[in-house]
């Protein structure tokens, strides 16, 4: 136990809400990683606003899975991760199997609720 | 003259609506139908046009209806492409939104096509005098990626602006009161937003677009401002927030070429051309 906490944050669909919720969370004295589906031109990661604790990584569609359960796996070693949010069902249910709890984001008008 | 026009009315603000009260401003008789009763339509018309909705699994009865005519605005996208492509020879005549799409179709279908470029409605949006409270507008959803990732970091950095979806009432009115309408188009297309924001008197921030139109339809910092790369957006938008005179001149400009050029009025009597010369030919 690192007495760090960690929350995970994978963003398939969307974009608006997993960020804001990154930011709240930021605020609440966690460590972000945002795991994003898909690869992203550098140069588009590059406008993106950083923060200290937060990590945004952009991961190319076939390695996505494995990359997630590796991230899982490692997390669950250290045992640092305390929440994860997904924005698909099917993704919580892989979480899930993983050995973790996972809320999923909707995106809304103005912003997101959790599910 | 009477016409019959075709396309789904799933949107109030598709294109078959902006062209069927363009026709009927300029004196045509219109007469709307759905792509599904098109076979129910009687051969009673001077003419038939198919305006673009996204629905390529069916189309008109081409050998009822003569002669027939095709807007065809989805030419940038791969599939509409070739569903397009494999109609349009059962045409009398195709007009095509993006330039590079109706060139590849003239390559094989020659003067049977043409470019008619999206346009403005200049009747809603005429308030290009309204006071610009907001700083930034970009009506239509955050799409994918990249777009998404842009419009969230306008939204943070500049939260006096309008970024999202809104009623197509309400849009011409949401540009008016900005300084600058954003745009990122995501298949290299000269979309609807260039003229709709320009039309409204907003200056138009766009990315750099491979369609050939563009250069042929405007002028990079005369009327309307291209950002090259994502980074740039950021320094554009600070430097023509701070430069009043500058962002102005841009957007009277914009506004001005578009309202005069580019209206579906203007647009709606090239296709009354069309259908009148072939009538007078007596096709």
């Amino acid at each position: 136990m690192t007495g760090v906490k960690r929350a995970a944050l994978v963003s398939e669909v969307g974009w608006r809400g997993m960020r804001e919720l990154s930011l709240s969370l930021l605020g609440g004295d966690f460590l972000v990683d945002v795991i994003v589906k898909g690869a992203v031109d550098k140069k588009f990661l590059e406008v993106i606003t950083t923060a200290e604790g937060l990590r945004i990584r952009a991961v190319p569609k076939v390695f996505f899975k494995m990359y997630l359960f590796l991230y899982l796996m490692g997390h669950k070693g250290i045992r640092d991760l305390k929440s994860v949010y997904v924005s698909k069902e099917q993704t919580r249910g892989f979480v899930r199997k993983a050995g973790f709890s996972a809320a999923l984001l909707i995106e809304t008008q103005k912003g997101y609720r959790l599910v | 003259m009477k016409i019959a026009i075709i396309y789904d009315l799933n949107r109030e603000d598709t294109l078959g609506v902006r062209y069927q009260k363009a026709l009927q401003n300029l004196g045509a008789e219109v007469t709307h139908f759905w792509l599904k009763d098109s076979n129910n339509i009687r051969p009673a018309f001077d003419a038939y046009l198919r305006v673009d909705d996204g629905d390529y699994k069916r189309d008109i009865p081409h050998d009822k209806l003569r002669p027939c005519y095709f807007y065809a605005s989805d030419v940038h996208l791969k599939k509409p492409f070739s569903a397009i492509r494999a109609a349009a020879r059962f045409y009398d005549h195709v007009f095509c939104a993006q330039y590079n799409g109706y060139e590849r179709l003239r390559g094989v279908f020659r003067d049977k096509v043409s470019w008619l470029p999206h346009a403005c409605d200049p009747a809603p949006a005429g308030e290009a005098g309204a006071e610009r409270k907001l700083d930034i507008a970009f009506v239509g959803n955050d799409g994918g990626s990249p777009r998404k990732f842009l419009l969230q970091e306008i939204r943070e950095r500049f939260p006096n602006s309008y970024i999202g979806n809104a009623p197509h009432m309400d849009m011409a009115a949401i540009y008016s009161g900005a300084k600058i309408g954003f745009n990122y188009s995501i298949r290299d297309d000269v979309n609807m937003r260039f003229f709709e924001i320009a039309c409204c008197g907003a200056m138009l921030l766009t990315n750099h677009i491979k369609d050939k139109g563009l250069k042929m339809l405007f002028d990079d910092k005369k009327n309307f401002v291209i950002y090259k790369f994502p980074k740039e957006i950021f320094l554009m938008i600070e430097y023509y927030l701070k430069n009043h005179a500058e962002r102005e001149a841009i957007a009277r400009a914009g506004r001005e070429f578009v309202v005069s050029e580019h209206t579906y009025a203007k647009r709606a009597s090239v296709i009354l051309d069309k259908i009148k010369g072939r009538l007078r030919k007596g096709g």
